[in-house]
């Protein structure tokens, strides 16, 4: 009984740093989405996105044809339902060039319920229809993001229970102190994500993801996402620069928040199928919240910094 | 004395005292030849191996350089089509269903069975598309998706199976592609990154600086280049999918017939082993030869080390020069190894029958160069010239296997020059202390010799009876292969590199049947212009184009495909599936709309048929497998449809550009070009030798006397393919010029030995009797030995190899007989005149080198 005791205690303390390790990924993760998606209630940005293939010669890497660019204005606003870890968001992209795609707009609806995965639709004006967005349920493969290399599902918020988490160790990123975290899909998440594994480098410091290794379910390391320039938005630390590099494709895209502000008042209708149908009601209020990035280039003072 | 003849006399004066000067320095020349070996191994170290079409073509190369575009923007073609069989007659039953679907997965998910840092050949997989897999655009309440055909789980029930069957029925793409129309056989393509891999593909690392504003400006594309795939490559990922398919639960269900590079490089490897073994074949023949003729050792020893050491400098040289090697190589160790052995067995005669005659060794020895010499030379250089002029055709393993078998040529004529001379010192044929009154030969076991001779010595009394008897046949031979090389017809079929009941031909055989082929060509389009594919009239120009390719080619086009027949797919499906929307949409945004769409339901898919900027986009044709000559002018005419089609957008699109590439079509652009330059190759050939040959003789009359018994072998081999059908294809093109380099070499020794002869006494006749009697037999023999070393390969189980040793040996075996009957004939008739034929014996006229060489019996 005395050796069973033994054993039991030097098992527990074989035990625990992992166990201690294992939280304190979960833990970091909980931080970063506290960071990432709790730490403001609404958006307005202007993006651009250039996607092209690319070429690496002597250490550099560009592109090897003339970029596609995809300019959108994005508004988004969030808020958690009582009792719940994750929030509600809605989310409403507007494309503004190139002149061939104008005024296609995205919506997106993301729910705070478990195993609820977020809706994406289109609205076709010429079709006049509003059409959802395939997710990898519907057929195995995210569908992009305005034909850029980040997907529907990279654009998607991750929400922690959706994944186990376990702590590679710590290193530098550009620089920056990080940890470096593997995250493995919960198997109800799994049918739903076209990755199988996700190494994130976390800023100790910020709390924001500066980089992630994204293998698919084959074990391929697929892409690879890197966050180029941080900047602080009042408490807020976002990237404001960063790639997604499709390592099987050898495509990249590149994608920059030009404007941003945070926390405006945003109307709920404004994020509904209405503004992908009713144009002149859309318009009429993107015009108004197209104001508050003009105030706040020329109120908000911005810290930048490098990541 | 002419210009010719004091050049002839100082190559002489100089090949005669090679074996003086060698012996003074032996260790030098030892230490030279050592450092030479040293450096050609270190070379062979550096040779590249280029199996791949796109080795057959040279970087700059228009074909190449739109198939390289192509490859950059839409991924490789080089992949690997599974036909499979269902045992029990349906590739629909759960259990074939649920077999695919086990081999799709452990083709794909192969990375959970490797250890950690362990790799595998299946790394090179990119796509695996099956029955199981395989997309399907679906209209689901709001969304427009790509789903897979079965997807993870296989029903059993028949009702859930006839659905499937009707769904994949009605999509276009579907059948032949995944499934036969008899539902017997199934296909399965896996998509490789081979030749779609960057020459410069570096990793990117936590160095990697993006600099993507410096970007390339529109219409001036970074050009882009791909490495060579390895047939290691190919033998390796081959090993793996075999390894799958062959597990009792897939064997069990299906059997396969798999096509493609990857599948064809097994069998490449064991024709290349065929052809090691027929080398060693030859090698050993000719051994044997050698041992019946000189009853020496180290005859034999020499003859073979000056070959092998030939084939490693030369080697060893293309390694060092950069050159890639390709499926060529053996013919070009096998020319060494012919011409070679000639070389060496002038010499050895001349210094074994002189050495017999009882002169003393180094006499002897100065004696064989001093006339041997002149006629290697000469023989030497029409030998390159034929070789060399196979360069002007721009296909690179053609141009290797020129410029390597001009080296072997050169590489074999200096060993025999300056090496040959101090093995003979260090182990003569005939023992250095031997002295030898000339007595009578002994007796020996099969001993063919003395027959041969009492053979030849019949020869000219019988042609002199009637020269022309004997002139008219060959003139009519001559006659019958000029109208037949003018029917000859270019004809390279991709199979005849494998034997007719090969797997691989089987193969492409019920890929060609029952699927839809085991070839394809694209048509690479670029409009030049941002969003030119979202424009109605383009793509409806596309899909009229590959509509008519489907009607006008049926014999040819199996199936086409491309981003205007998605779009109508797409458009039909977002219409409630009404068969009149099967169409392009008349209007750009409803048509920039159906393609966003599509790009949301299926990007992977659409970026493989345009680019992001809609400025690029391809066709793909899947073809039945037929030869190059029909292909030629398919093709043509589909170049004509396709100007006819890009001449309707060409207001609104003027810089637009088509090109056809893929590797079928690399494959016929390059039988294209040796079409071209076929008749070229050889005239330049024939005017080569024809000048050397009248230098040589001084007399246009002898010069043409010479030419004619040349010119029949080499175009016998043309005539014979023309009246038979047989095409002229890869390999039997080159044996035109090949065959004129050899067979001048027994001519020049008969012509230069008769001209000797005639010297003497003037006596026609009585000099054509003597030069039978002293060049016959070396003309034979070297005859045997190149034609035995070419023959040899008639044997090979490749219809192309086989032909071309069936057609070399003939035209050599055809050339003997000129030599023998023809020439005499000639000889006699015409009775040339030549310029120093009052000479005294011992400089009798410019070729005296060498005849005086065979008066002594340096040939024979």
């Amino acid at each position: 009984m005395k050796f069973a005791y033994r054993i039991f205690l030097a098992a527990l303390f074989v035990a625990a740093p992992t166990a201690s390790l294992a939280q304190d990924a979960r833990e970091i993760m909980i931080k970063v989405d506290d960071a990432t998606n709790h730490s403001y209630s609404s958006s307005v940005r202007l993006v651009k996105f250039s996607t092209c293939r690319y070429s690496i010669s002597g250490g550099k890497l560009s592109c090897a044809e003339k970029p596609r660019v995809v300019i959108f204005e994005s508004f988004s606003k969030s808020h958690r339902p009582p009792g719940r870890r994750d929030n509600d968001n809605k989310g409403l992209d507007v494309i503004i060039q190139p002149i061939s795609d104008k005024n296609t707009a995205m919506l997106s609806w993301g729910y705070a319920e478990d195993d609820k995965a977020t809706d994406f639709w289109v609205y076709l004006p010429v079709l006049s229809k509003v059409r959802r967005i395939v997710s990898v349920a519907d057929s195995g493969e995210s569908g992009a993001v305005f034909g850029s290399e980040v997907s529907a599902e990279d654009a998607d918020v991750k929400k922690v229970r959706d994944y186990t988490y376990e702590m590679l160790g710590e290193d530098t990123h550009r620089g920056r102190p990080v940890w470096k975290i593997e995250l493995t899909p919960t198997a109800s998440r799994s049918k739903r994500s076209y990755y199988g594994r996700i190494v994130s480098y976390v800023d100790k410091e910020r709390f924001i993801v500066l980089k992630e290794d994204l293998y698919d379910r084959t074990g391929r390391h697929y892409k690879q996402y890197s966050v180029l320039e941080v900047e602080q938005f009042g408490e807020v630390w976002m990237a404001t620069k960063a790639v997604m590099n499709n390592l099987t494709k050898r495509r990249i895209t590149h994608w920059e928040h030009s404007d941003v502000v945070l926390n405006v008042d945003i109307d709920d209708e404004f994020l509904s199928q209405r503004s992908l149908t009713d144009f002149a009601y859309r318009e009429r209020h993107m015009q108004l919240y197209r104001k508050y990035l003009t105030q706040e280039k020329v109120g908000t003072q911005q810290a930048a910094a490098k990541p | 004395m002419s210009v010719i003849e004091r050049i002839v006399s100082r190559l002489s004066e100089h090949f005669e005292n090679i074996p003086d000067a060698l012996r003074k320095r032996r260790l030098l020349v030892g230490i030279v030849f050592l450092a030479l070996l040293a450096g050609s191994i270190f070379g062979i170290g550096k040779l590249r191996m280029d199996m791949t079409i796109e080795g057959w073509f040279h970087k700059e190369d228009p074909t190449l350089v739109a198939f390289n575009r192509y490859h950059a923007q839409f991924g490789s073609e080089d992949g690997v089509y599974i036909v499979y069989k269902a045992k029990d007659g349906d590739v629909f039953s759960p259990a074939s269903l649920e077999a695919v679907r086990g081999i799709q997965d452990e083709l794909i998910n192969f990375r959970a069975r490797l250890k950690e840092g362990e790799e595998s050949a299946l790394g090179h997989i990119v796509k695996v598309d099956t029955l199981v897999n395989a997309s399907v655009l679906t209209v689901d309440g709001d969304v427009l998706a790509s789903r897979p055909l079965v997807g993870d789980s296989v029903p059993t029930s028949p009702e859930a199976i006839a659905e499937i069957k009707a769904i994949a029925e009605a999509e276009r793409q579907l059948p032949l592609q995944f499934f036969s129309r008899d539902h017997k056989y199934g296909g399965i393509y896996i998509e490789t990154d081979f030749g779609a891999i960057p020459v410069d593909a570096e990793e990117v690392t936590d160095e990697t600086v993006l600099s993507l504003d410096q970007t390339a400006s529109p219409g001036e594309e970074k050009p882009v280049e791909f490495k060579p795939t390895d047939q290691a490559d190919y033998l390796k990922l081959f090993e793996e999918i075999k390894k799958i398919l062959e597990k009792p639960e897939y064997a069990k269900q299906f059997d396969f017939y798999a096509v493609g590079n990857t599948a064809a490089a097994e069998h490449d490897v064991k024709m290349s082993e065929e052809m090691g073994m027929l080398y060693m074949a030859a090698f050993a023949i000719i051994m044997m030869l050698l041992w019946f003729l000189f009853r020496s050792t180290s005859a034999v020893v020499w003859s073979m080390l000056t070959v092998i050491l030939s084939t490693v400098f030369t080697l060893g040289v293309t390694g060092w020069l950069g050159l890639t090697v390709t499926g060529f190589l053996i013919l070009t160790i096998l020319l060494i190894l012919t011409v070679g052995v000639a070389d060496s067995v002038h010499v050895l005669t001349g210094y074994t029958r002189l050495r017999i005659s009882g002169i003393d060794h180094q006499d002897a020895l100065r004696r064989t160069y001093k006339f041997a010499g002149v006629a290697l030379l000469l023989t030497g250089f029409t030998n390159m010239t034929g070789t060399m002029a196979l360069n002007i055709t721009p296909v690179v393993p053609i141009q290797s296997f020129a410029i390597m078998s001009t080296l072997g040529i050169l590489f074999a004529l200096l060993l025999t020059f300056y090496l040959l001379p101090l093995l003979i010192d260090f182990w003569p044929t005939v023992s250095k202390k031997k002295v030898i009154a000339a007595t009578p030969e002994k007796k020996r076991f099969l001993d063919v010799l003395p027959r041969l001779r009492s053979a030849l010595d019949q020869v000219v009394p019988l042609v002199e009876k009637r020269p022309v008897a004997f002139i008219i046949p060959f003139m009519l031979v001559l006659a019958v292969s000029i109208y037949g090389a003018t029917q000859v017809k270019i004809d390279s079929q991709i199979l005849d590199q494998y034997p007719k009941d090969s797997t691989f031909t089987q193969s492409v055989k019920v890929a060609d049947e029952h699927m839809m082929g085991a070839y394809a060509m694209v048509l690479y389009l670029d409009f030049k212009q941002d969003f030119a594919l979202q424009d109605p009239d383009v793509l409806k120009a596309m899909d009229e184009l590959q509509k008519k390719f489907e009607t006008k080619y049926q014999k040819y086009v199996v199936m086409t495909n491309s981003i205007a027949y998605v779009t109508k797919d797409a458009n039909r499906k977002l219409n409630g599936n009404a068969p009149g929307y099967e169409r392009i949409p008349d209007t750009r945004e409803t048509l920039s709309q159906t393609l966003f769409l599509f790009n949301n339901a299926n990007p992977s898919e659409r970026q493989r048929l345009v680019d992001d900027s809609y400025r690029k986009a391809n066709i793909k044709i899947s073809l039945h497998s037929y030869g190059s000559y029909e292909y030629s002018e398919v093709f043509k005419q589909m170049r004509a449809d396709i100007d006819e089609m890009m001449a309707k957008l060409k207001t609104k699109y003027p810089n637009a550009e088509v090109s056809i590439t893929g590797i079928f079509a690399l494959a016929m652009q390059a039988a294209q070009y040796i079409t071209e330059n076929q008749v070229i190759t050889f005239g330049i050939a024939l005017v080569v030798v024809s000048v050397i040959l009248l230098l040589v003789f001084g007399s246009f009359k002898v010069g043409m006397i010479a030419l004619i018994p040349n010119l029949i072998p080499a175009l016998l081999t043309l005539g014979v393919l023309g009246i038979t059908g047989v095409p002229l294809d890869f390999f039997t093109m080159m044996l035109a010029p090949i065959v004129i380099g050899i067979s001048i070499d027994d001519t020049v020794h008969f012509i230069s030995t008769y001209q000797m002869q005639l010297a003497e006494d003037g006596d026609v006749n009585a000099a054509l009797q003597r030069t039978m009697a002293k060049a016959g037999p070396g003309v034979v023999f070297t005859a045997l030995i190149l034609g035995l070393g070419f023959g040899i390969m008639a044997i090979a189980s490749a219809a192309g190899t086989s032909n071309m040793g069936k057609f070399g040996a003939l035209a050599i075996l055809m050339g003997l007989l000129n030599d023998l009957f023809l020439l005499p004939a000639l000889l006699l008739k015409f009775k040339p005149t030549f310029k120093k034929e009052h000479a005294p014996a011992h400089r009798p006229g410019p070729a005296a080198g060498v005849q005086t060489g065979v008066e002594e019996g340096v040939v024979g």
